[in-house]
């Protein structure tokens, strides 16, 4: 209510000083302890911003205010809302809510409702096939995606992955620029025309010299440099001396140590091509050697 | 000089010797392997391993090849001549006939075929 009051008349007698000021006095005593003991409410008209609290300016609205009419929220759940960070492990479960904005609206939604929504919306079973494409020279077998198995990735006929050594060879090749117009040997025929024809660094006694060695007897020797060998070996007195010498292990001549007139032991001498073998088939050690390599 | 042993297809010791030249490739189906420590070792497995008997046979050719080649090449032609052996002091015709015991005695000694003591020929 609106308290007025009415002041004495200035000039009037004191009686009615005393009877204006006294009525004046008791309808505030009444207003106040009224309002005091709950008869009326007091309906200050606050104006945003023109009332503090510890002298900063409270500039909420009512209708602001009023938000929150009703609101049991507490203060540890409107810090969550806040970006609060920490994180408290649960079993999730199909009572458990998310707060959910539905189109504008926000709603607490259950955990059954999202499995179901995804469940339909992903769900397993809907995929049928899949394929697979690979670059020329691949090719695939099998589309188990819907089901357990193997899918198949394997080279065509023709096609092969070459080894990281083969391409580091190719490479290597490649780098050398055009081989058909760089004058490399490409045709078979002239590898052909050159069989049996020694070139001048495989001729025998270039580049070679004789040299003492210390190879064993009873053991197979094959010479497999681009230059054929001579050797000269002479084996302790003794029995049974001779040297194979051929072009495999199992094709070979005898040659025997033994001199045909006088039936002493003499050195021998003998050739070793490219490739060929030799062996010294005696019990007895080597009193010397010579190679010509 | 450039040497590689390998086992051939066929299980044969090979030595290969390229010279001055770069290796092969090795020949298929052959692998490489360590150097046979000795002409009596035999492949068995991965490892060499040493046939002792087939070394002292070898090693008992060879002395008695070398007495053998001792009796004929510096006895006999003493021995057999007889103006040679006529020439010789009885002291010297004593100490060829003792040599050529010894020599044939070579394989009764203690330490054949392993440790000779070869004896001495005379001047």
């Amino acid at each position: 209510m609106v308290l007025t009051v009415t002041k004495p008349t200035v000039g009037g007698s004191e009686d009615s000083w005393g009877t204006t000021i006294n009525t004046a006095l008791d309808d505030i005593v009444l207003e106040i302890n009224s309002n005091a003991d709950g008869t009326n409410a007091i309906t200050p008209n606050l104006t945003e911003g023109s009332w503090q609290i510890s002298t900063t300016p409270i500039t909420v609205s009512a209708a602001e205010l009023n938000i929150l009419d009703g609101a049991t929220v507490t203060t540890a759940e409107l810090n969550i809302l806040d970006g609060d960070t920490s994180a408290t492990s649960t079993n999730v479960a199909d009572a458990d809510r998310v707060v959910f904005n539905d189109a504008g609206t926000m709603k607490q939604v259950a955990m059954s409702d999202i499995k179901t929504y995804i469940n339909a919306s992903v769900g397993s079973g809907s995929v049928t096939s899949v394929a697979m494409s690979v670059p020329t020279g691949l090719t695939v077998s099998g589309s188990p995606i819907t089901t357990s198995g193997t899918l198949a990735v394997s080279l065509q006929s023709g096609y092969s992955i070459p080894t990281t050594s083969s391409q580091s060879n190719w490479n290597t090749a490649y780098g050398w620029g055009d081989h058909s117009s760089q004058g490399y040997v490409t045709s078979s025929s002239l590898s052909s025309s050159l069989s049996g024809y020694a070139t001048t660094s495989q001729t025998f006694g270039v580049s070679q010299s004789w040299q003492t060695t210390s190879i064993s007897v009873v053991t197979w020797y094959q010479n497999t440099s681009s230059k054929a060998q001579a050797w000269k070996v002479r084996h302790n007195p003794g029995s049974n001396h001779t040297v194979r010498v051929g072009s495999s292990t199992s094709n070979y001549v005898t040659l025997d140590m033994r001199d045909g007139d006088s039936g002493e032991f003499v050195p021998i001498e003998f050739i070793v091509p490219p490739n060929h073998f030799f062996y010294l088939n005696s019990g007895n050690s080597l009193v010397s050697q010579y190679k010509l390599a | 000089m450039a040497f590689r042993h390998i086992i051939d297809a066929s299980g044969e010791y090979i030595v290969q010797d390229s010279g001055n030249d770069p290796m092969p490739p090795l020949p298929e189906g052959a692998s490489e392997v360590e150097a046979r420590p000795s002409p009596f070792h035999n492949r068995v497995g991965d490892t060499w391993v040493e046939d002792t008997a087939r070394k002292t046979e070898a090693l008992s050719l060879e002395v008695r090849g070398m007495r053998d080649f001792k009796l004929r090449d510096e006895v006999d032609p003493i021995v057999t001549n007889p103006l040679r052996w006529a020439d010789l002091t009885t002291a010297k015709q004593n100490e060829w006939a003792q040599y050529r015991t010894d020599l044939l005695n070579v394989p009764q000694q203690a330490g054949f075929p392993n440790t000779i003591n070869w004896p001495t020929k005379p001047e």
